[in-house]
């Protein structure tokens, strides 16, 4: 009969089995920790991968600015490291957008070890400029102002309350601030200002670290007042990214004026209630030009002041706009218009935009341009002089309604978005 | 009388085998302790070896990365000559208490293109090892 009491031998069983369990333990041990390091190394060959297939956008992107019809190469080896593919396609994408697909590969795609593939769009806009507010001797921005793109000026830039600096789409990589002056209070924060995380703001002014702290006596001022986003901060900066762009009026004229134009000799003063056809033409104004309330422009075309003198250059009251939307009463299209003003004397501004207007084009002045209350500005407005902005402005930065001679930079390229798959 | 002694010499017997292991058995069993222990110390030895390995491994991978997006930062004129296979900029760190260099190249794959090659040499086991990691960078409008 079997007796419990009867424990000859367990203690060698139970030896045995704690000697088999603590092995298997150590070998799991051993093998897990093995197991954990090889997948860090897998992660780290996959890191390298995901360079490689970001090398295939970058590839792509530097083809796409030398030739729009590029769609894809096959094959690139970057160096030893890796290979990528990499495809274009404007399938579903809005005008001069382009979806690139890259593949990395590590060693190659013949049996690679890693894989990684990127999906990015980018905006390819030929003849803007590359930034949505720029002015040579700087720019003043009062409250409740959206911009979308970037400010950017060789003078000071001064931001007054609730100042919204954004992309200009959602994932764009623009939305930053830069000033190539070196002076104090190069960029200076009065009131509250919104940014978007991995934005940036830079000047080649003092940094906090010379002036004792954030004092009236460094580049970027207050930046205490910086409610969101949590820009990256630069003063004495010495980067590209504020080089003096030197000229801030981006317009070839010699190739503006050989372009369908109609020639206005004197002044000319719009009354109120009118419709100025604009019919794809550039309207050139030698003497200076004033639009009333309630003008309509209608169809696209380009306003140009080349001379004159007077208050304003080009005067644009209350009330401009394209013309109304079907079926939605008091609802209207912005007007498809640039507004350039190249010479003249003005005592006031160059150009000056009253209220309540609403224009896609570019907004070009020799040395002022003012826009005052309730103006949505779908575009690029620039000075080389100041640009001054008042209240509850919209800039958003794009392609403008009619085309405009740009000279020097032929296009510009706007990262809009750049996801894994 | 019979009967006691076979019982005697039944108990003695058990008494015997009891005594303790044999000079053989010892043998053995030390044979096949040493045979184990050997083998969990050289499996142990070889995963530390291969642990510390990869470990300097993704240290290596991780200083490249570092750099790969230091620059993928930068403005593109500011990554330039002198181009490849000249060493644009070198730097030693020491990591886990070992040594690592890290050189980076650039060569200018066309005006508006670039190419960065990232490489980091450590020194193990008598041998010096080297990861690369690499990516192009264009000039955007």
């Amino acid at each position: 009969m079997f007796n419990l009491r009867d424990e000859k031998g367990i203690a060698l069983v139970m030896a045995l089995i704690l000697l088999a369990v603590l092995s298997l333990l150590a070998v799991a041990m051993v093998f897990l920790g093995r197991y954990e390091t090889r997948f860090l190394v897998k992660e780290r060959l996959s890191d390298s991968a995901l360079y490689i297939a970001d090398g295939g956008v970058e590839f792509a992107i530097n083809e796409l600015q030398n030739d729009l019809s590029y769609r894809g190469t096959t094959s690139y080896f970057v160096a030893s490291a890796g290979e990528f593919s990499v495809s274009v396609s404007t399938d579903e994408q809005p005008a001069n957008h382009y979806e690139i697909t890259s593949t990395g590969f590590v060693p190659g795609a013949t049996n690679p070890r890693e894989t990684r593939t990127v999906r990015s769009v980018v905006n390819i806009v030929p003849g803007t400029p590359p930034y949505a507010v720029g002015a040579k001797d700087g720019i003043t921005v009062a409250s409740n102002i959206t911009v979308r793109g970037d400010l950017r000026s060789d003078g000071q830039i001064v931001l007054g309350n609730n100042v919204f600096i954004e992309p200009s789409e959602p994932g764009a990589s623009d939305g930053s601030i830069y000033t190539s002056t070196g002076i104090a209070k190069g960029v200076w924060i009065t009131g509250n200002l919104y940014m978007q995380p991995g934005r940036e703001i830079k000047s080649r002014g003092p940094t906090n670290a010379s002036q004792g702290g954030d004092t009236s006596g460094t580049g970027i001022y207050q930046e205490s007042r910086i409610r969101s986003g949590n820009p990256y901060i630069c003063e004495g900066d010495t980067s590209a990214d504020t080089n003096p762009l030197g000229s801030y009026s981006s317009v070839d004229f010699t190739a503006l004026d050989n372009m369908d134009k109609v020639v206005y000799g004197s002044y000319m003063n719009y009354e109120s209630n009118e419709t100025f056809n604009l019919g794809g033409k550039v309207h050139k104004f030698t003497q200076g030009v004033r639009f009333s309330s309630n003008v309509t422009f209608q169809g696209e075309g380009t306003i140009w002041v080349s001379g004159g003198s007077g208050t304003y250059g080009l005067e644009l009251c209350s009330n401009v706009h394209g013309p109304e939307i079907p079926g939605e009463t008091g609802k209207y299209y912005p007007a498809n218009v640039n507004l350039i003003v190249s010479a003249g004397n003005w005592s006031g501004a160059d150009i000056m935009i009253n209220s309540n207007v609403n224009i896609n084009g570019l907004v070009s002045g020799k040395t002022e341009v003012d826009a005052n209350s309730n103006v949505e500005i779908q575009g690029v407005i620039e000075s080389g002089g100041t640009v001054n902005i008042n209240s509850n402005v919209t800039i958003q930065w794009g392609e403008f309604g009619f085309e405009v001679p740009i000279a020097g930079s032929p296009a510009t390229t706007v990262v809009r978005s750049w996801r894994e798959l | 009388m019979f009967r006691f002694k076979n019982r005697i010499i039944k108990n003695m017997d058990i008494r015997y085998r009891c005594k303790g292991f044999t000079y053989i058995e010892l043998a053995i069993a030390m044979a096949i302790i040493t045979f184990i222990i050997l083998a969990f110390a050289q499996l142990f030895i070889r995963s530390s070896i291969s642990i510390k390995g990869m470990q300097f491994q993704t240290l290596a991978y991780n200083f490249a990365g570092d750099k790969m997006e230091e620059i993928k930062n930068e403005a593109f004129e500011a990554i330039g000559g002198p181009w490849f296979p000249e060493i644009w900029e070198t730097e030693t760190q020491t990591l886990s208490g070992k040594s690592f260099t890290r050189n980076v190249r650039v060569d200018q794959v066309d005006a508006s293109l670039i190419r960065v090659d990232i490489e980091v040499i450590w020194a193990e086991g008598g041998e010096n090892r080297t990861i690369e990691v690499s990516t192009l960078i264009a000039d955007k409008w």
